[in-house]
């Protein structure tokens, strides 16, 4: 029997007004379907709407039409908190807060009222999960590489415990060997921790390395969902037709 | 009679001596800004005087009520001018209205209300006009700071909600950042009082005849009243208005 998916949209619509109060149709026909467990890449040129999918998934915006399902039930059902927890999402890297390392894993733990005692070993635990050393706890944000910054913005996710984990453009900002450090911890997090991943890429190698399936999005349309294997052989690694 | 009651209408006019000046000045450096200085010349002569025929006949009437009228108008005012520079806020106009009603009713409140200062109209109604003039500012500076920290911060805020923060506890940054700017120059302008600045109130009681010391007494009292009122003012304007940026599913609208 198929697996049910753990995320559907079906005929998902986003209209937003822009600042001179003009309507403007970002999303037009999403349809998506993530399994759990998998990792699901978005990918599509930019402003096709790739990030305007996970703000939705978080709900951090509301549809303007269609429907979205995460394990079963639309996404109303759900209480907003419950979601988040269940949901988490690794925005890009300009959303670290001011403060040290440790400050910024612990800021879920905390809003949960974790207890002092051990605010410590959440925060080691978390560090070593994306493979950085403890030493980085005390650190600056400030004071760190785009590579660093960008585990430290995963470890903040992982803390407060999602099962489901959206990534915005994780390595977009990044040098090769920094986004090959990333793409392994992308891959561990699936394999090791069993994480459900979706993550937004527009670089075809990418999504091929690391994603069960993708969705290629045009224009606020899903135009193609399926292996990368499958879209590559069809229409070949160059992007640009889209 | 002190030289106060004395002022002859011939003094007043010979201070445009100084008008001139600033109109020659004005013309001298070609800033072409004669036109605003003589408007703004008629418009204070103009305001001032119409506001001492009322104060004069309120001050007659010796009436609670019509004092409480005044000073009602007064915040009325206030909460105009704050609202529309704190535009940029959905709902300014009415937070600003529940800020600066709310601290002239509970700052007048205590110093009547525990006999500091009494409710006579030539004594409340100063003392009202320089809390709402004061908190107006702390209210207007408040909201526009916070709108700007919110959007300015809007990457880490909605970063804060996924990861399961109250619309408060996202904003708290932005909110804190809006109270400290808005509260700075307040603190300040008490920490420098009488060292670099000696205040309007406190000079016209000593120009009016008053003791330095018994000046300096009611200058503090005014000095705790003007430390404390913009606190209370910006602390409901920004308890008020952050909310005015979160749906009810904790997502922030911009």
């Amino acid at each position: 029997m198929a697996q049910d998916p753990i995320i559907m949209m079906n005929h998902v619509g986003l209209i937003k007004t822009d600042h001179r109060g003009r309507m403007i149709s970002v999303l037009k026909d999403i349809k998506l379907s993530v399994l759990s467990t998998e990792i699901h890449a978005l990918i599509g040129p930019s402003g096709s709407g790739k990030s305007s999918i996970l703000r939705l998934l978080n709900r951090l915006e509301e549809a303007t039409s269609g429907d979205i399902y995460i394990e079963g039930k639309t996404i109303g059902q759900w209480q907003v908190r419950d979601l988040r927890n269940k949901i988490g999402f690794v925005f890009q890297e300009s959303s670290l807060f001011p403060g040290t390392v440790m400050d910024n894993i612990l800021y879920a733990p905390r809003i949960r009222g974790i207890k002092k005692s051990k605010e410590k070993s959440v925060a080691k635990e978390m560090i070593a999960m994306v493979g950085l050393e403890e030493s980085f706890l005390d650190k600056e944000i400030t004071r760190l590489s785009g590579g660093e910054k960008q585990r430290v913005n995963i470890a903040r996710t992982l803390a407060a415990k999602p099962e489901i984990i959206l990534l915005d453009e994780p390595t977009a900002a990044l040098d090769p060997a920094s986004t090959q450090t990333i793409e392994q911890l992308i891959l561990n997090l699936n394999q090791e921790y069993k994480k459900t991943i979706v993550f937004v890429s527009h670089n075809m190698q990418q999504v091929k390395r690391l994603s069960h399936h993708i969705a290629v999005i045009k224009q606020g349309e899903t135009i193609y969902q399926g292996t990368a294997e499958d879209f590559i052989e069809q229409h070949g690694e160059d992007m640009s037709f889209l | 009679m002190n030289y106060m009651e004395s002022i002859t209408t011939g003094q007043v006019l010979l201070a445009l001596v100084l008008v001139c000046i600033a109109l020659y000045l004005s013309f001298y450096f070609k800033v072409n800004l004669e036109k605003d200085i003589l408007v703004a010349t008629i418009r204070a002569f103009l305001q001032l005087m119409l506001i001492g025929y009322l104060l004069t006949f309120i001050f007659n009437l010796k009436s609670p009520i019509y004092t409480t009228v005044m000073i009602f108008f007064m915040a009325g005012i206030a909460t105009y001018h704050a609202g529309k520079r704190g535009e940029a806020v959905q709902g300014s106009y009415w937070i600003s209205g529940i800020a600066i009603y709310g601290t002239t009713i509970i700052t007048i409140g205590i110093l009547s209300g525990f006999g500091i200062i009494p409710y006579e109209p030539q004594m409340i109604i100063p003392v009202a006009g320089m809390v709402i003039g004061n908190v107006m500012n702390a209210a207007s500076l408040a909201l526009m700071r916070m709108h700007d920290e919110l959007k300015d911060k809007q990457n880490q805020i909605e970063a804060a909600l996924s990861l399961g923060a109250s619309p408060r506890q996202a904003a708290n940054p932005a909110i804190q950042k809006a109270i400290q700017i808005s509260m700075i120059p307040v603190i300040d302008r008490a920490k420098i009082v009488g060292i670099v600045s000696l205040p309007g109130g406190m000079s016209g009681m000593i120009l009016a005849g008053a003791s330095p010391l018994a000046a300096v007494r009611f200058q503090v009292i005014i000095m705790y009243m003007l430390l404390g009122s913009p606190f209370l003012t910006v602390g409901i304007a920004v308890a008020l208005g952050y909310r005015q940026y979160f749906t009810k599913f904790m997502q922030l609208k911009l």
